[in-house]
């Protein structure tokens, strides 16, 4: 249903061959789902974009995660990737034992959004005691928004941020963390670390010293499932998320999903379970409007679908 | 006649004689004459880095050290480049009382006074 066929006559068919292409008679939803209430990102993605489906439109849908359980959830139907957590309080050694272990995965996605070791990796590279073990495969952190270009060195660096969140600063503690840090990464091959290596409370200098790169969440998902292909595609991008508040939940993920629209020249909309944030705030963004759900996620989804359909 | 403007560049901190004065007090009240007066740079603060100064009897690898009207003061080497040329001064008016930082690496300030970007 609602399928709308158009004809183009190709006039480059070449020797005097009529060539008739089949312009898109659907629209081409993408679903860029971080979950909503209970449901998973997978799940709520399959619903939300049930409602575009039922029309008669073709739907995709690509679950995503910031960090946290969110990304683990989102990246397991992602096959030949593995996500690992890091645990604060110990040595990032077992970290590298499960890295090793891991050696099926064709990608393995640190999670570095949440509390890690504090020895920046050091337990990580000693542990693999210099065996390459990501040769021929992608070594990815996951790193908060704000952490992307996060520096390890210096007065922005990971010591210094350190001193200064214990809530009382000591210029002496910071200068000794920062010349341990400048150490450690001269040991590994980078007495100049990148922009990124300061995430994850420095762990993110061992992901960079195996050959590894940081994204976010949904960056590295993009990548994983070549978004920018689905884009060219799409005639709407559909963010799922659970609450999208000016206090910051969601604001990731609605960033995320309104930038790869905009790189697609598409509108974005927002589907979450509560929407707190002015129409004007969400168009900084990017994103054209919001809507809640209602207690019905599936019939939520199947109104906003209608006004949404062209 | 021809007026000379003579411009001096430093690449430290500069104390004025007001705030070296205002510091060898706060020494004498400590009894103490073997401090100097650290300032460094953390991050932090409203605007992305805040100011620390504090009286210190330690001395650190790299430190830039530079004597003002006999008070010493050491600039460690994460925080100078943050601070060269940074004139510490103290005002003691009736609207504002405390050591004031004008530091030209500023590209901005917060109205606190003690944080800057």
């Amino acid at each position: 249903m609602g399928s709308r066929a158009s004809y183009l006559h190709d006039a480059a068919g070449g020797d005097g061959e009529v060539v008739w292409r089949t312009l898109r008679s659907t629209m081409r939803v993408l679903v860029i789902s971080a979950g909503v209430a209970d449901l998973t990102p997978v799940a709520a993605g399959r619903v939300i974009g049930a409602a575009w489906a039922d029309r008669g439109h073709q739907v995709a849908v690509v679950p995503i995660g910031v960090g946290g359980q969110g990304l683990v959830d989102a990246v397991s139907g992602i096959p030949g990737t593995a996500v690992l957590v890091p645990r604060a309080g110990e040595s990032s050694a077992e970290l590298g034992r499960e890295l090793a272990a891991a050696s099926q995965a064709g990608t393995v996605l640190i999670d570095l959004t949440g509390d890690c070791p504090d020895d920046a990796g050091a337990g990580l590279l000693s542990t693999l005691g210099g065996r390459d073990v990501m040769t021929g495969r992608s070594l990815v952190g996951v790193v908060r928004d704000d952490e992307l270009d996060a520096v390890l060195l210096g007065v922005r660096g990971v010591a210094a941020r350190r001193s200064f969140a214990s809530g009382t600063p000591d210029i002496g503690a910071a200068l000794a963390g920062d010349a341990a840090l400048a150490r450690l990464a001269a040991d590994v091959g980078m007495p100049d670390p990148p922009p990124g290596a300061g995430a994850g409370n420095g762990l993110a200098l061992a992901i960079f010293a195996l050959g590894g790169v940081v994204r976010t969440g949904p960056q590295a998902i993009g990548d994983l499932v070549d978004i920018e292909r689905s884009l060219e595609a799409a005639d709407l991008v559909v963010l799922v998320t659970d609450v999208l508040d000016f206090g910051g939940a969601g604001i990731a993920e609605t960033r995320a999903a309104a930038t790869w629209a905009e790189h697609g020249l598409v509108p974005c909309i927002a589907i979450a379970s509560r929407v707190q944030i002015s129409g004007r705030e969400l168009r900084t963004f990017g994103v054209e409007s919001a809507y809640e759900l209602g207690d019905d996620a599936a019939a939520g989804a199947a109104r906003v679908a209608v006004t949404w359909t062209w | 006649m021809t007026d000379t403007i003579t411009t001096t560049t430093t690449q430290g901190v500069v104390l004025t004689d007001v705030a070296a004065a205002k510091v060898k007090s706060l020494m004498a009240n400590e009894g103490r004459d073997d401090l100097v007066l650290r300032i460094a740079v953390q991050p932090g603060g409203c605007s992305g880095l805040r100011y620390q100064l504090e009286l210190d009897d330690r001395s650190f690898d790299g430190d830039i050290v530079s004597e003002f009207s006999g008070v010493k003061v050491a600039v460690d080497k994460m925080s100078a480049p943050y601070l060269s040329g940074a004139e510490i001064d103290f005002a003691d008016t009736i609207s504002s009382q405390g050591f004031t930082i004008d530091n030209p690496n500023a590209q901005s300030s917060c109205a606190c006074g003690d944080s800057f970007h």
